[in-house]
């Protein structure tokens, strides 16, 4: 009996812990979508049956009644039509992503080539077969991200400054310098992750650039969207780890003094063709 | 729950649900997310959830009972969005406040934590379900029938193979390694 008092303190504690959830992202989608997610009125059933023996003036009483309610009910449905008893206070807003709507495709990619707009800087690459979906404003992947799918995120502000020095805790680690060396070698020093790709120089676009890979752990320490990694400036906005064991390839280019960072997420291991398509596209980048 | 909200969200004012969506979204999503176990997962079960009550409020024929119909669409959403086949979500959010950590004397080690969240994982959602009601949000073990739709009995049953599921985990991993005998 003891044993099971245990279990349950344990189990209770364990379900208290990292108690952080920020509902903002998801009340904003909701309230949004309100004015067009009508309510589901019950039918109106009658409770009775109109006798046989009513009068004919009832029955045109009821069935004026019954135009009546269901006129009421169709006006209720119309967009943007508030309360009977008058509008109600409005929750204010959440706060929302920071990020600035940079030019970034939207949707299913066609084959060809397409653009955005990166930390200020224009480029453009080739889309080579269908499939390839994007979200502006950071994302762009190509099936479901696994063996065979991979995502990326594309920093369109700005790229990140620094790392988190215990990612469970979310504690930052001391500032590197702004440049792709420094910026590289921080990546693989976060405590945890695994050295797939050590820090390259390539070239992308004509463009002086580094490319590293990571490996998150198996399992991971704490829960994935509390397994932070890096973060943009004042760690306002942080990216944590997609699930345990995926690899994240980042690529850090520095466009005429400003860093354009992409980190390209996928299970697939280096040499694999899901990541022959991350490099393909890589390859086609053209700086305007 | 203010019930007068409740009837004003009832009739159409949405100025009314979005206060309760307010209200009870961080507490869904906290559910949701201990089911489910996954952030992306729980915020489209609680998204739908809240969705879900907005539409469905008018069906509602006692006011009074708002919590536990509204928990009965969030299970609901859980099972669906949890059975769903997931698309890939960006991990990129506003980095949040340092958290707590659970005292040593609540929670032995980093190694029980990992061991509670992979036995966890390995139960089916509707033993987590049971779990999670009861144990995070204090509800008797009726009431979770309740909302789940099952028998007081069933629910019993749920847990109790739940609860000796979790422990098996912590006990595997504190088990002496076995050491192999060799053939003479």
């Amino acid at each position: 009996m003891t044993a099971e008092r245990d279990m349950t303190r344990v189990v209770r504690s364990w379900l208290r812990t990292d108690e952080h959830e920020s509902a903002a992202r998801v009340l904003d989608n909701v309230l949004a979508a309100l004015d067009t997610t009508p309510q589901r009125r019950p039918p109106i059933l009658p409770a009775w049956r109109i006798s046989e023996r009513m009068n004919r003036y009832v029955k045109i009483v009821v069935a004026a009644a019954a135009v009546l309610i269901l006129a009421v009910f169709v006006y209720n449905q119309l967009p943007g039509r508030g309360s009977i008893g008058g509008p109600g206070s409005s929750p204010s807003p959440s706060p929302t992503r920071t990020l600035a709507p940079e030019t970034f495709p939207q949707g299913a990619l066609t084959i060809g080539r397409h653009g955005m707009d990166i930390a200020g800087k224009r480029l453009t690459f080739d889309v080579p077969i269908e499939g390839w979906t994007a979200d502006a404003p950071y994302f762009l992947g190509y099936g479901s991200i696994g063996p065979e799918g991979f995502a990326a995120i594309w920093w369109t502000s700005d790229a990140p400054v620094g790392m988190f020095s215990d990612p469970c805790a979310q504690t930052e680690a001391p500032e590197v310098g702004h440049n792709r060396a420094e910026l590289a070698a921080a990546v693989v020093g976060i405590p945890g992750l695994e050295e797939v790709v050590a820090p390259t120089d390539v070239t992308v676009g004509g463009k002086p650039a580094t490319t590293v890979a990571v490996r998150m752990p198996d399992p991971l320490p704490c829960p994935k969207d509390q397994f932070y990694l890096w973060h943009a400036t004042s760690a306002d906005e942080g990216r944590f780890a997609t699930d345990a064991g995926f690899i994240i390839y980042t690529w850090i280019i520095d466009v005429d003094g400003t860093l354009v960072w992409v980190d390209w997420e996928t299970s697939a291991e280096p040499g694999s063709q899901p990541v022959a398509q991350i490099q393909a596209l890589m390859d086609s980048i053209q700086f305007e | 729950m203010d019930t007068q909200l409740v009837i004003r969200a009832q009739r159409g004012d949405k100025g009314a649900y979005g206060l309760i969506a307010t209200e009870i979204a961080v507490r869904f999503l906290a559910v949701a997310r201990r089911i489910l176990r996954d952030i992306d997962i729980a915020e489209d079960a609680t998204q739908q959830a809240l969705l879900a009550i907005w539409q469905h409020l008018p069906q509602l024929r006692d006011p009074a009972r708002f919590e536990a119909w509204s928990y009965r669409l969030l299970v609901r959403a859980c099972y669906a969005e949890g059975r769903a086949e997931r698309q890939w979500t960006p991990p990129f959010r506003v980095v949040p406040p340092i958290k707590e950590r659970a005292s040593d004397d609540d929670l032995s080690s980093v190694v029980d934590r990992d061991e509670l969240e992979r036995g966890f994982r390995r139960l089916s959602i509707d033993h987590r379900t049971v779990v999670v009601l009861h144990h995070y949000l204090d509800l008797p073990l009726d009431r979770v029938a309740d909302i789940v739709g099952i028998p007081v009995g069933t629910a019993h049953s749920r847990l109790h193979h739940a609860m000796r599921g979790l422990r098996a985990a912590l006990d595997a991993d504190s088990r002496p390694p076995v050491r192999e005998e060799v053939a003479q």
